[in-house]
């Protein structure tokens, strides 16, 4: 989010009448935000800066028909929303989950995970778990991924999620329900992992 | 444990991670936008100024058409006056004092 002593109305103003040095005042204050928006959603971290770049040309072009009526920073954060769900749905879905996808690194990581307590963690624990968390959602539609993220990593409420990307609450509610059954089904048909489930 | 347990604890262990460092801006980022920015406006002026010249244009050629209909409403009301009793009165008297008849 941008620094307290950040004036965004003088900006936005500022900008309108064209001034070059505000443009860049408004690109600083808001990069880190949607670098970390980018990040938490595009899963392939090529492009991170490409597509913040993206992003932010959308920005300063319909900069004009912004009304003043939300935050800014909630603006932007739907139009970088919106322009990461459309790169990920341009992302090819991998081909159903196979058996030999768990591979025995990863197994081992989801019993480490699954036998250590949730408030004993250590930051390789969590670590572990990003990268099997990450392996479960590049197996996901890219709104199923978008929207797990939102839900369950960013706790954001459904309400939030829909000011966000404009589904119907109730959609969403169904479709984060839909998502989790997907990703229990993965860890549930692989043998190897049957163990840990079971027990 | 079952699968929505573990789940839970993935985002719990993920929720809890530090955010990541942001890197500093790469060179020339910023003025890549700024200079798309400047672009986008150059466009939209050069596009109003040929919407502002083509509204114009339509507002002189609309004077002009009303400018010429009055200049010629004598010749346009002369003419609508061939049909009047008197004129035909006189048309006809021209016609027979020429002996076309």
């Amino acid at each position: 989010m941008p620094d307290a002593s950040f004036d965004e109305q003088a900006c936005l103003q500022q900008i309108a009448q064209g001034d070059e040095a505000a443009a860049h005042e408004l690109l600083q204050q808001f990069r880190p935000f949607v670098l970390r928006l980018v990040r938490s959603h595009l899963p392939r971290r090529v492009s991170e800066e490409d597509l913040a770049q993206m992003i932010f040309i959308k920005v300063f072009q319909n900069l004009d028909k912004y009304s003043g009526k939300v935050p800014l920073a909630h603006w932007i954060s739907r139009i970088a929303v919106n322009t990461c769900l459309n790169e990920l749905r341009a992302e090819k879905r991998r081909p159903e989950w196979r058996l030999s996808d768990f591979d025995e690194e990863t197994s081992t990581a989801i019993e480490q995970v699954a036998r250590t307590e949730a408030d004993l963690g250590s930051p390789a624990d969590a670590r572990l778990a990003k990268d099997i968390l990450h392996q479960l959602l590049a197996q996901l539609p890219p709104e199923d991924r978008l929207l797990i993220t939102l839900l369950h990593l960013e706790e954001r409420s459904v309400q939030e999620i829909h000011q966000l990307t404009g589904w119907n609450p109730s959609a969403i509610k169904v479709r984060a329900f839909r998502a989790r059954a997907k990703m229990k089904k993965m860890l549930n048909n692989n043998p190897k992992l049957a163990p840990i489930f079971t027990s | 444990m079952n699968t929505e347990e573990f789940l839970q604890r993935l985002f719990s262990f993920v929720r809890r991670l530090p955010p990541e460092e942001i890197p500093g801006t790469p060179y020339g980022w910023e003025t890549r936008i700024v200079a798309h920015w400047r672009e986008t406006i150059a466009r939209r002026k050069a596009a109003a100024g040929l919407l502002r010249g083509l509204r114009w244009a339509a507002l002189m050629a609309c004077a002009i058409a009303l400018l010429a209909g009055t200049m010629a409403s004598d010749e346009l009301a002369a003419f609508r006056s061939r049909n009047d009793p008197e004129a035909r009165i006189a048309d006809s008297a021209l016609v027979a004092g020429y002996g076309y008849e």
